[in-house]
């Protein structure tokens, strides 16, 4: 018991020390800043939308959030760890007796902590200019911001995998976008899977699978709809596996690389 | 550790699969759908393709209003001798040949845009004076399953009904329909002065009076003016028959 509670606190050092090297990060910094300036912009765009100004201060408010919030988690999380290889500070951390994956772990969840705090300060900002133009509480707003953390914390995972496997930082963000552009795009893949011939369609199947399924988790678009009735539980636990599936990948990669 | 490894991609899997089983989705495929709108297409495709189709759909929304709240290019006034004019521009006169289409570019996007509906196909059956196009508008949207279970979809029938009493010339039946459509929270402005305009035209003036001192209180800045002279004018003529 002591010894898990050891384990624990280790990771938790490393992740509030991530989350003090996020705080000092500029891109973390530059990307809050510009998020905040979008969102107070929306109150001026609202005037075009004539009678729906409400709409436009949503949805311009949330896809923005979910726009600044996707840059940090792929900017920073296909930086953080190649950062710290190429700058050597890496080995202060690995010379001391804490386990390759506790620092990857307690690595992933400040950065989730970080992307999550600026999450958290962009949607107050957001509600206050809602509430100000006389919006009123909907649950879905909540809902769509905590599956646009679930969104962040896949996206999260995939980039440290990426940045992992290719050793360039570039070319992992690169993949990393093109994973977040197939995933809201998954329902057409399934679309197109039916009219395809046999071997096509199973190689499409095994990627349609592979992907994740951003569906799922873009409530901020079903605001509204009235439609949703698929169980939430079932999104989550998948959403929470597929971010432990790569999460694991990514440890056993980083097990194995030589520095 | 490589069993639990094992052990999270099975699970993964099935609990995709039965997602995919619960999942709705609330929307239409868009391959294979057509948009409307040649020159949107590429827009149109990056907001499904990045996952901001309501965001994108509300852009379509500014354009639309862009598009009907201008003059349109050469459009000849027989009545006051110019180009450009604009007369009737205050409740959307003109031809306006692309708002059908720039309609059914959003509804397409976002299908759940009551709003939309409701707007598009007023306009075009009583200030455009097409209600075909207005019609197949409310068609469009009555007819798409999702949107079925939409608290506002009743709406759409309710327009329906006032634009065929409007094509059969039934014209008191249609006032009905709109009296009961101006009650609605979400009812837009102009539906209110199209109304207020069909009661001044039936010399119903108390009645048009108090629908443009309602438009005038909304404080709609497309429509305060024009409210505020209609007031005016209808004070005078009300007096004028007392």
């Amino acid at each position: 018991m002591t010894q898990l509670k050891i384990e624990m606190n280790q990771i938790l050092l490393i992740s509030l020390y991530t989350l003090k090297e996020n705080f000092r990060n500029r891109t973390y910094l530059v990307s809050i800043f510009f998020g905040v300036i979008t969102i107070i912009i929306s109150i001026l765009i609202d005037v075009l939308g004539g009678e729906q100004p409400l709409r436009i201060i949503l949805d311009f408010g949330l896809s923005t959030i979910e726009f600044f919030s996707l840059l940090m988690i792929v900017f920073i999380g296909s930086n953080m760890i190649l950062e710290e290889i190429n700058n050597k500070t890496i080995y202060l951390i690995l010379v001391r007796p804490i386990s390759r994956w506790y620092y990857l772990v307690g690595k992933y969840l400040g950065l989730l902590l970080s992307v999550y705090l600026s999450i958290i300060l962009m949607s107050i900002l957001h509600l206050i200019l809602l509430f100000l133009k006389g919006w009123k509480f909907d649950i879905l707003y909540f809902i769509s911001i905590f599956f646009l953390g679930i969104k962040i914390a896949i996206i999260g995972s995939l980039a440290i995998f990426f940045s992992l496997f290719s050793t360039s930082n570039i070319s992992s963000m690169i993949f990393t976008f093109f994973i977040w552009i197939l995933g809201h795009f998954v329902m057409e893949i399934k679309f197109l899977m039916k009219k395809l011939s046999l071997v096509p369609k199973f190689f499409l199947t095994i990627v349609y699978y592979i992907i994740p399924n951003f569906t799922f988790l873009n409530w901020r678009d079903y605001i509204g709809s009235a439609n949703i009735d698929f169980s939430v539980l079932y999104i989550f636990i998948y959403s929470v596996s597929y971010c432990i599936c790569f999460l694991f990948l990514s440890i056993l990669l980083f097990q194995h690389k030589e520095f | 550790m490589k069993k639990f490894l094992i052990f999270v991609v099975i699970s993964t899997f099935i609990f995709r699969y039965i997602s995919e089983k619960k999942f709705n989705y609330p929307y239409y495929n868009m391959i294979g759908y057509k948009m409307p709108v040649e020159k949107y297409v590429l827009l149109d495709i990056t907001g499904i393709v990045f996952g901001i189709r309501k965001f994108v759909s509300d852009i379509a929304w500014i354009q639309l209003l862009q598009y009907y709240g201008s003059s349109e290019d050469t459009q000849e006034c027989n009545e006051h001798n110019h180009l450009h004019c604009e007369h009737g521009r205050n409740y959307g006169g003109g031809k306006y040949y692309d708002l059908l289409k720039l309609t059914q570019r959003i509804i397409r996007l976002d299908p759940y845009f009551i709003y939309a509906y409701l707007y598009s196909s007023a306009s075009l059956t009583w200030n455009l004076n097409r209600p075909e196009e207005g019609l197949s508008l409310l068609k469009e949207g009555i007819s798409n399953k999702l949107l079925q279970r939409n608290p506002e979809y009743w709406q759409l029938h309710l327009y329906t009904s006032a634009i065929i009493y409007k094509m059969t010339d039934k014209y008191y039946r249609m006032i009905d329909i709109l009296e009961k459509a101006v009650k609605q929270k979400n009812c837009p402005v102009m539906v209110k002065a199209i109304l207020a305009n069909i009661y001044k035209k039936t010399n119903n003036y108390i009645k048009s009076l108090n629908l443009w001192i309602e438009i005038y209180e909304s404080n709609n800045p497309d429509y305060r003016n024009y409210a505020e002279k209609q007031i005016n004018l209808l004070k005078e003529k009300i007096k004028l028959k007392l």
